[in-house]
């Protein structure tokens, strides 16, 4: 299970929570089951019982008796470590209410407890690196934005209704603009920001009348380290970044008329005719083109996370029960698709015809002179000359 | 409380009211409404009205198979039921029943309600396209499809759609009551107002077929009924109901789905689509807030109309080479097309831009000025400070759009001022741009300014055989220099960031342009003139790389076939001719 990626794609595991109280409770049974040897997870469906479980294949698989501790060593202490030396990671978070995402990312907040959770321990490897780093000085700086419908929102601003601008700045790469970023000194301070950002997105959410699990939320730690080099004694700095993305649930099966949804399931039908533009675009294929559509807002901030010499990994966390069957089994189609994610790289080619055809003549032209030569100069010629025009005679 | 304000409140809470249903209790005002619904089963209703019995004099209600049904009733016939009001609270469960069928569908009991909606269909079928059943008719057919396609039983779903549309049709003769009006006819509905929530269920049904053929991989089918959606929509606009119309997103949409026509090389419906997309643009009001939003979107139909030129003299040169390649007259590859397969309604100017396939350069350059008007307009929108990828994007359209127009030109002088045009903007925006956070953008920008260089270089290949001076001599060296550092750059780009080294696998779609890159220069080494032998070494070097690649992935042989059996021929030859050189020294 060593963490490895090209960083062209997307690492994707999966983990399972234990049965919880109510679950327990209601003596519910366990349908997920997962083969760590092989990476799967086997989801079994109760009232299909003719129907042979759904099997999926991942990265690397968690079980219900599985500690975050290993979850954090195999997959992402690799990608802080990155930032620390200076590159962006992105670390994606994804499940429904109540399956488990919030038990991997925030845990148990006891300090060594094995159940901590990936967010408080990605704090503290940080902060335990810039303490020990003799000779380089590190400020850290932290922003935290929701994306919802598209609009992009300063969770940590003073006026958390704004919307932000997406922009592209040809030295920078791609960037909010006016988000705000807040210096942080230790764990305790990223975990304030944390928490007043996750308060203004409920608040938020209720002044706007729209559900805060529709929406993405990026919490940003933007390392940046100042050393002296020893090769040519100038200062140096290197900025990293760690973007922790908790992404929107996807939809029940409900009516809902939100705009800018995209058909999340091959078998949802999109009720409403704000998705027309989706269904079209689905239809366009082909080089050259043009869809009057941006990328999704999230995919555009995260772009340059998604290629390059960049660590991501998706968490996607799910729940045993019976009667969650519906959200494990979109959680794990979603996962899944993440795993193909990444920059399709198009490089265009010019038509090769008219190229090919000048080189074979080039070819031709060549072999002429070389078997002509053979045939002028035949007492100068090595026999190992003589053999290979004869072959060129066959060819 | 009346029945009728009691049913109403039922499908509030139902439609309305659940959409603010929290995520751990989606499901709340559904199953409260289902409860008011199953309330309404026993209360009696007895409406006396004029037009209520009027309406049931053409419908029948009788029995068959242990079953009720409605059917209509012919003019020579006699009703079986007398009792209005027998009829009417017979029609009225059919109703509650449907809502509690849907209700079913939509809180996973898909199956359960997709039963109770047949067994509706059942006591209906018979008279589906009556006054007082065609709504209730249209929302359960709507329903079946839902539930069909949820089941993935795609043709199912379609076959019933075949039923909506036979229902449609036999509704325009007839004035469809609203689902509520079924409890009690509303004399204060204007026809129109009554008319319109039955069309806009209907373009639901078609809107759902162009997402069930997309999953299909029906794009034809799925495009006409896009198509189709948006016609109904314009109707909207063009009549009295423009509350419901967005200018904005019919515009985009029929933009986008210009795209789709555009790809299928039918340039004259994209060009309509594009035209009426330019066109409803102009409705959108500018105000102060939507204004950003405007001007962008137009910006990026811009864009839209900039595709279309390059695909348009992409498609004009692939025809012209296929036509002499057989030696027949390029209508026999595929003929040009003037006219649209569809037509929107609205009032359009005359076009500026042809649909027909490019026959010469002077049509080329036609289409050339259209395009790079398009392209000046549009990057004052997406300045490059701000827009990095877009504002790219627009300059390589600029470059293919040079490069197209390069195949009509005959001379040779001016060919090479095209290619130099491209190798300037290419090769500005590569020095503007930063690398780490623009890769990909960088590694496309690089390809194409190394693919220029080769094409200049070859040109000016020719041009020596004519002119021979000092001063081309110089220029080939330079630009075979150029050549090759640009695709070592391209290169350098996909090594290991930390180590700098070069990986020993490339990703799939890396494997052509990275080998392709190494051809190329291997090719620009053997154009040198000076220093012949040094740099034929080099480039023997390169197409061993390219073999000893190949050998090493021999997945990756499918990418660059062709040019593998060259390189594996050059690997053979070039020895000897180095050879020789050493012996002439």
């Amino acid at each position: 299970m060593a963490a490895s990626n090209t960083g062209e794609t997307v690492r994707v595991i999966v983990r399972c929570r234990p049965m919880n109280q109510r679950e327990n409770d209601l003596q519910s049974q366990t349908i997920v089951s997962m083969d760590t040897q092989t990476n799967q997870v086997m989801l079994e469906n109760l009232e299909q019982t003719n129907e042979p479980p759904k099997q999926f294949t991942f990265d690397a698989v968690y079980p219900e008796n599985s500690i975050t501790e290993s979850i954090y060593t195999d997959s992402v202490f690799p990608l802080v470590e990155s930032v620390l030396e200076g590159y962006n990671a992105t670390v994606f978070a994804y499940g429904q209410t109540g399956c488990g995402k919030s038990y991997t990312m925030q845990g148990v907040n006891t300090p060594g407890s094995p159940q901590r959770g990936i967010i408080p321990r990605s704090f503290e490897h940080i902060f335990e690196a810039s303490s020990v780093a003799a000779g380089t000085k590190y400020l850290i700086r932290a922003s935290y934005l929701e994306i919802y419908n598209e609009s992009i929102r300063d969770l940590l601003g003073k006026d958390i209704k704004a919307a932000l601008d997406l922009k592209e700045h040809t030295d920078k790469g791609v960037y909010i603009q006016n988000l705000t970023w807040h210096q942080c000194t230790n764990v305790e301070d990223c975990e304030r920001l944390m928490d007043k950002g996750n308060k203004n997105r409920a608040t938020g959410a209720t002044l706007m009348n729209k559900d805060s699990s529709r929406s993405h939320s990026i919490f940003t730690i933007l390392t940046e380290m100042c050393s002296r080099s020893e090769v040519d004694g100038k200062e140096h700095i290197r900025a990293g970044k760690l973007n922790l993305v908790d992404l929107a649930g996807s939809e029940r099966q409900s009516k809902t008329h939100a705009e800018g949804e995209r058909l999340r399931e091959a078998t949802r039908i999109n009720l409403s005719l704000s998705a027309l533009g989706n269904v079209i675009s689905a239809l366009v294929d082909g080089r050259s083109k043009h869809i009057p559509y941006r990328d999704s807002k999230l995919t555009r901030l995260l772009q340059d996370s998604l290629g390059g010499n960049t660590k991501t990994l998706m968490v996607a966390a799910i729940s045993p029960a019976h009667d969650n069957y519906e959200e494990t089994l979109s959680t794990l189609r979603y996962a899944n698709r993440a795993k193909n994610i990444k920059n399709k790289p198009h490089i265009n080619e010019d038509p090769r015809d008219a190229q090919m055809r000048v080189l074979q003549e080039e070819i031709n032209r060549l072999k002429q002179e070389l078997l002509g030569a053979g045939n002028t100069n035949r007492g100068n010629q090595s026999s190992l000359t003589d053999g290979q025009v004869s072959l060129f005679v066959l060819l | 409380m009346t029945f009728l304000e009691r049913y109403l409140i039922a499908v509030d809470k139902c439609y309305v009211q659940s959409l603010n249903d929290s995520e751990t209790e989606p499901y709340k005002s559904k199953y409260e409404a289902r409860k008011l619904f199953e309330e309404l089963y026993d209360v009696d209703i007895d409406e006396k009205s004029d037009n209520l019995e009027k309406e049931f004099q053409t419908l029948d209600l009788i029995e068959e198979d242990d079953k009720k049904k409605f059917i209509m009733i012919q003019s020579d016939q006699q009703a079986k039921e007398l009792s209005v009001s027998k009829k009417h609270r017979y029609l009225i469960h059919l109703l509650l029943d449907y809502h509690i069928a849907a209700i079913c569908s939509d809180t996973e009991e898909r199956s359960e309600g997709e039963s109770r909606l047949r067994s509706i269909l059942i006591s209906i079928e018979q008279a589906l396209h009556h006054p007082l059943l065609c709504s209730l008719s249209l929302n359960l057919l709507n329903q079946l499809i839902l539930i069909r396609t949820s089941f993935e039983q795609y043709n199912d779903a379609i076959e019933i759609a075949k039923q909506t549309e036979d229902l449609y049709n036999k509704s325009l003769v007839i004035e469809p009551y609203l689902l509520r009006e079924i409890i009690h006819i509303d004399t204060s509905i204007q026809a129109d107002d009554r008319r319109q929530e039955f069309e806009q269920t209907y373009t639901h049904t078609l809107f759902y077929l162009a997402q069930i053929y997309g999953k299909l991989d029906q794009k034809n089918e799925s495009a006409n009924y896009c198509r189709l959606t948006l016609e109904r929509q314009l109707t909207m606009f063009n009549t009295n109901h423009s509350k419901h119309f967005d200018p904005f997103d019919w515009a985009t949409n029929c933009a986008t789905l210009s795209q789709y026509y555009m790809t299928n090389h039918d340039f004259a419906t994209a060009r309509h689509c594009l035209m009426c997309a330019d066109k409803m643009l102009e409705n959108v009001p500018s105000t102060h807030a939507e204004n950003d939003k405007l001007a962008e979107r137009i910006a990026s139909f811009k864009r839209c109309w900039v595709k279309y030129a390059v695909n348009l003299l992409s498609d004009s040169s692939d025809r012209l080479l296929q036509a002499a390649d057989r030696d027949v007259n390029p209508n026999e590859i595929v003929r040009s097309s003037t006219t649209p397969q569809f037509q929107f309604k609205l009032s359009l100017p005359p076009p500026t831009i042809t649909c027909s396939f490019i026959l010469d350069y002077d049509q080329a350059r036609q289409v050339f000025l259209f395009a790079m008007d398009k392209i000046d307009s549009a990057k004052s929108y997406y300045i490059l400070d701000g827009f990095v990828t877009d504002h790219v994007e627009l300059c390589q359209d600029t470059s293919q759009l040079y490069s197209k127009l390069v195949f009509f030109e005959s001379n040779i002088d001016r060919k090479c001022k095209m290619h130099k045009r491209r190798i300037d903007l290419l090769s500005t925006l590569c020095g503007e741009i930063s690398e780490e956070h623009y890769l990909y953008i960088m590694r496309q920008l690089l390809f194409e300014l190394g693919e220029c260089y080769s094409m200049l270089l070859d040109l000016k290949l020719e041009q020596k055989n004519d002119l021979n001076s000092n001063k081309t001599i110089e220029k080939i060296s330079h630009l075979t220099k150029l050549g090759i550092s640009t695709f070592e750059r391209f290169l350098s780009t996909m090594n290991d960031k930390k180590t700098k080294e070069k990986p020993e696998t490339y990703a799939d779609e890396y494997v052509r342009p990275v080998l392709l890159a190494h051809f190329y220069i291997a090719r620009f080494y053997s154009k040198f003139i000076d220093n012949r032998l040094e740099n034929l070494q080099q480039s023997l070097n390169q197409y061993k790389i390219i073999v000893n690649y190949v050998d090493k992935h021999p997945n990756s042989r499918e990418y660059i076939e062709q040019e593998y059996s060259i390189c594996k021929e050059m690997i053979d030859l070039l020895p000897l001719k180095l050879e020789k050189l050493r012996q002439i020294k």
